[in-house]
């Protein structure tokens, strides 16, 4: 049996002493390592931040998130410190959009943490990489692992570092904290067909350029505004497609979902990859209807173990908090309520989702929801 | 399902492996590469993920690693073990692909919409393989063709920079490669391409003869594959020039192609050793011949009489002719040795313009002179000694304010096709001409050879003329052979003065062989060419001492040589056996003899006069012809002048030769010195001789030689002095 883990939340200090005098009171109570999620207001310079993650003498892992979640609410302006009373196995995987990255050198991380059957996931999703560097864990450790986790990040548009390491903060990584807990996945998103399949013709990692050898301007433009009786001929596309992600219908899986970041030089660039030749669908989804998908599907979320579940994560997309605005609120509180009352739950908005499907496989999700929670 | 294809055929299998994984909610991929060296393919699992377990924990897979290569991509079968769907997958010449997916099976047509992609994968991996395979291959014989062309471009820089020649040529004789050096070599430029035969461009020709060697040596190549020669060889270069080469020839096979055709070829190195043969020619040349009148020497007339006696097919007579200048120590005397040079140049250039180029002379001493004359006869070679006698003859050499005339003894022999002991060839000839010299010089000698027709005397005196003298000279002086012995005699020197004077007895030398008596004459020469000459001289000093022992009423002169009185070890000898015979040294007399030069006249003189303390009296001999000379005369405390014969055996018809006598004695007479006349033949020259005031008299008219015990007639004396006195 292992002792569950503790969370410390700050927001009223704003101050990465205070945090340090904290976790040094708690290493003499016998924390044995940590990890921070961090809004991206509290209180910090990247510097400040360096220095004090370097002084930890503890393992440390981490990153930095539009918003926390702590007590059903989000905060950009608060730091969430988890305190791990057993030694967690972190790897930082850095340049991991560089094929010399340590994270493509094929080696099995399985004699290294036979005990560690759960991991958190942070990763920089800046990066074009991201999925294929998800593949890259699957690859090097199968379904060994447990998979949870967001991309990191400010989501204003920059590639400022948001790893927390050793080191100090770092970019264009990925960091795995191997924890010795069980772990129950969830992963909810509510967005419904409207139209396809759709079979993309010409893309490459990330970027879709054309689907059923059409343009993907046209082609989607034309797709929504089918459904549509008002013209939505003056609505910038990037704007438009904001609130039509595309689906990938995975064979025996749900629909995944992608998250279209940007549109350039006739591209739509997503979070995470879109396979040529792989069918895919133009979503759509009011953020009353997203709601309701949570109202209705509470009993997915519901851990049949829960009782012994001691801690929950939930990693909500930022832009799907865009696009439910208001509503966003109503549904982490409504998650919240069907989980535990005993239980701790945090947790962050973020670039894009991840969790592992029933195979091991760690996905990468956006415009979605995950609900992780470990036991002892 | 699109491959994602790498330059990388693991990369394009790993990628595959997980887009299909991600596609179909698999566990895991298997795909068993089987050995396939000519595709590239080596025994392989891979796995993905790489921490899915061993291929080898699956009994139900098992049969996958003993099957051999597909021959097409197709679905196989599948295999439910414990809930895990099994999926295999045959890949065309790859091997296998096997999924594993948990707890639900595939739908048939995705099963059956995977079979289009997986053999696009498998065609994309083996392609991607074999590509690899040929882009080894390739590298490999790049790195092997930048290898032989950097060792061709290193050998070839070699080949640059030694300076011997190299050509190599094919079997039809065509230039294949030529350096730089045998370019030129050629006289070609650097960058001309040889691409003809090589008889275009240069023959090999024999050094001696200058034969065209090069079909004999191509012949020999073909034969044998190589070819080579201890004497170097002429390489004609096309345009005539002639370089000295030493010339190796070694054959070369390629083999070339699939066909294992096999070529010849010859790499024929060319070692310009002109400058050294040229040298070695030059040297050669010094130690075969006389620098001052460019003829041969002696070691040089030496090597071509053994050359000429040692070819084994002589069916043709040769001859040789020996020579020695008479009075030619006289022109060196008054007209320095700067005349005797220019001299003997003149006689070289005469005694040549009478033989023919096939005929070789040489200069073997002094002024002595030999010619080797090839494919003659006796009446020919007699022919050409008398013309060059003649030549000599009739010579007038001018030098300075003096005219000198000299003559010329010669001697001549066969040289029969039998003969091989080119001493005994020498000395028989070298006789003759002393026995020229002793008739009254300037005169041709045959040295008759008997055939075995001859009578029993003819072939003794063939064994006779054939004898090996210092062999001779050898055996008489060694006590243990009785066959030579060492014989004395005497011959009078007769007082023909007024004055009471002691009369005196030369001693002279002779060997016995047998029943024959050989003449120092003979036998001298040899001894001195032995270094002999001291111990025979040695010997007759001794054994007169001893004779004088028992005979204290005469006087004995000893002939000593100049040799004998040059070196160091003889004169102490000598004064040591002297001064074992004190009261016999007051009986004798000493004479230098004129065969050699008195090297060093300081200690000579010295040893005459620690000598002449013991009571020994000297005489110089021959004075007026041989190396004697005013300055001896001057010098050397001399008591008796012996006047040379030549000078005395005319003076009855020769008012020169009268004229030197008298200033001889004028001369010897104002030193306090006795005078002796040699060659006293007749009545008329004793006469002449008295009246010219000489003091003694020795000649056949006088004595003849008889062994010491004879006595002395001295009534031919008594009777001239009374005529004269009448």
């Amino acid at each position: 049996m292992y002792s569950p883990p503790k969370v410390f939340f700050d927001r009223e200090q704003q101050s990465l002493d205070y945090i340090k005098a904290m976790l040094d009171s708690e290493v003499q109570q016998g924390v044995l390592g940590v990890t921070f999620l961090l809004g991206k207001h509290y209180q910090h310079t990247q510097d400040s931040l360096d220095v004090f993650l370097k002084s930890l003498i503890i393992p440390v892992s981490g990153a930095i998130f539009p918003e926390v979640i702590y007590d059903n609410k989000y905060y950009d302006d608060a730091v969430i410190a988890v305190l791990w009373y057993e030694t967690p196995d972190i790897k930082t995987f850095r340049n991991i959009s560089q094929d010399d990255s340590a994270l493509n050198k094929h080696q099995s991380d399985n004699a290294a943490a036979p005990a560690s059957k759960t991991s958190l996931v942070f990763m920089d999703t800046t990066t074009r990489t991201s999925e294929a560097a998800l593949d890259a864990l699957y690859y090097r450790n199968g379904n060994n692992y447990q998979h949870a986790g967001a991309g990191a990040g400010f989501a204003d548009g920059t590639n400022r570092a948001c790893i927390l390491c050793k080191d100090g903060v770092v970019s264009d990584s990925l960091q795995v904290t191997c924890l010795a807990f069980t772990q129950k996945n969830y992963v909810g998103h509510g967005w419904s067909v409207l139209s396809g399949p759709h079979l993309v013709t010409t893309a490459e990692e990330n970027r879709v350029i054309s689907l059923d050898y059409q343009p993907i301007e046209s082609y989607i433009r034309e797709r929504i505004q089918e459904k549509y009786a008002d013209d939505l001929s003056h609505i910038e596309f990037q704007k438009l497609v904001s609130r039509f992600p595309i689906g990938i219908q995975l064979y025996d899986e749900d629909m995944l979902v992608r998250d279209p970041l940007k549109f350039e030089d006739g591209a739509l660039h997503f979070i995470g990859d879109i396979p040529e030749f792989s069918n895919v669908y133009v979503l759509s989804g009011e953020p009353e209807t997203l709601l309701s998908y949570v109202e209705n599907n509470l009993s997915h979320f519901e851990s049949a173990d829960a009782d012994q579940s001691s801690l929950s994560f939930i990693f909500s997309c930022i832009s799907r908090r865009f696009h439910m605005g208001a509503k966003s609120d109503a549904e982490l509180e409504i998650l919240s309520q069907s989980l535990n009352s005993s239980n701790t739950i945090i947790g962050t908005s973020s670039l894009g989702e991840i969790a592992s499907n029933n195979e091991g496989l760690a996905r990468l999700h956006s415009m979605s929801f995950v609900v992780s929670s470990l036991s002892v | 399902m699109s491959l994602g294809v790498s330059v990388v055929p693991e990369e394009t299998l790993k990628t595959f492996a997980m887009r299909t994984i991600k596609a179909l909610n698999l566990r895991c991929v298997y795909v068993l590469e089987k050995d396939n060296p000519i595709l590239g393919l080596e025994s392989a699992i891979h796995r993905v993920p790489l921490a899915a377990a061993e291929f080898s924990r699956y009994k139900h897979l098992k049969k996958f690693d003993h099957c051999g290569f597909p021959d097409a991509s197709n679905f196989i079968e599948e295999i439910l073990v414990d809930n895990h769907y099994w999926y295999c997958f045959s890949l065309k010449n790859l091997g296998y692909m096997i999924f594993e997916r948990r707890g639900k099976a595939l739908d048939a047509s995705v099963i059956n919409a995977l079979v289009a992609p997986i053999a696009r994968f498998t065609q994309a991996y083996v392609d991607r393989k074999q590509f690899l395979l040929n882009e080894s291959h390739r590298q490999h014989i790049k790195i092997i063709s930048d290898r032989v062309q950097s060792e061709k471009y290193r050998l070839e820089h070699i080949f640059r920079t030694i300076k011997d020649g190299v050509l190599v040529l094919d079997n039809d004789g065509q230039v294949y490669f030529a350096n730089l050096a045998a370019h030129k070599l050629l006289g070609l430029e650097e960058n001309y391409s040889l691409e003809d035969h090589f008889t275009y461009y240069f023959r090999i020709l024999e050094i001696a003869t200058k034969i065209d060697l090069t079909r004999t040596i191509a012949e020999f190549c073909e034969k044998t594959g190589e070819w080579s020669a201890n004497e170097p060889v002429i390489l004609k270069t096309w345009e005539d020039k002639e370089v000295i080469v030493r010339l190796i020839v070694k054959g070369m096979r390629d083999t070339k192609g699939a066909e294992n055709i096999t070529e010849q070829y010859f790499v024929s190195t060319f070692h310009d050793i002109s400058e050294a043969y040229q040298m070695e020619q030059k040297l050669k040349w010094q130690a075969t011949h006389d620098p001052l009148t460019q003829c041969l020497n002696r070691r040089g007339f030496e090597n071509e009489l053994k050359d000429l006696v040692r070819l084994t097919n002589r069916q043709k007579n040769r001859a040789l002719i020996c020579m020695d200048l008479d009075r030619f120590k006289h022109v060196n005397d008054i007209g320095g040795h700067s005349a005797g040079d220019a001299l003997l140049q003149q006689i070289t250039v005469l005694m040549q313009q009478e033989i023919r180029d096939t005929d070789f002379l040489a200069r073997v001493g002094g002024d002595e002179y030999c010619i080797i004359l090839n494919d003659t006869t006796r009446h020919e070679a007699m022919e050409v000694a008398e013309r060059i006698r003649k030549q000599i003859d009739r010579l007038r050499f001018k030098w300075e304010d003096n005219m000198f005339t000299i003559g010329i003894s010669l001697g001549v022999s066969e040289i029969m096709p039998n003969e091989n002991d080119t001493d005994a060839i020498f000395l028989r000839t070298d006789e003759a001409c002393m026995v020229s010299k002793e008739n009254g010089r300037n005169q041709v000698t045959f040295a008759h050879i008997p055939t075995g027709e001859d009578s029993d005397e003819s072939s003794q005196d063939s064994e006779w003329l054939h004898m090996n003298y210092m062999n001779c000279v050898n055996k008489a002086l060694s006590e243990k052979d009785d066959e030579y012995q060492i014989i004395l005699y005497k011959q009078d020197v007769c007082s023909i003065a007024n004055t009471s004077l002691p009369d005196h007895q030369e001693v002279l030398i002779r060997i016995q062989y047998q029943d024959r008596l050989i003449l120092p004459n003979a036998f001298l020469p040899a001894a001195e060419r032995c270094g002999k000459v001291c111990d025979i001289d040695l010997w007759v000093l001794a054994n007169t001492l001893e004779y004088l022992v028992e005979h204290k009423a005469i006087h004995l002169n000893v002939n000593i040589s100049g040799v004998t009185l040059s070196d160091d070890a003889s004169r102490s000898k000598i004064f040591e056996l002297i001064c074992e015979y004190p009261k016999e040294a007051q009986q004798l007399c000493i004479e230098i003899t004129e065969t050699a030069a008195i090297t060093n006249l300081t200690k000579c003189i010295a040893f005459m006069e620690k000598v002449s303390n013991l009571g020994v009296s000297f005489a110089l001999d021959d004075f007026g012809t041989g190396v004697s000379s005013f300055h001896y005369l001057k010098n050397l405390p001399v008591k008796y002048l012996k006047i040379d014969g030549s000078f005395i055996e005319d003076i009855c018809s020769n008012k020169i030769d009268e004229i030197v006598v008298q200033s001889i004695v004028a001369a010897a007479r104002a030193m306090q010195i006795k005078t002796v006349a040699e060659y006293v033949s007749n009545e008329d020259i004793l006469s002449r001789v008295m009246d010219l005031g000489i003091d003694y008299a020795q000649g056949y008219y006088l004595s003849r030689p008889e062994e010491l015990t004879k006595t002395t007639n001295y009534s031919k004396i008594k009777q001239m002095r009374s005529l004269q006195l009448a």
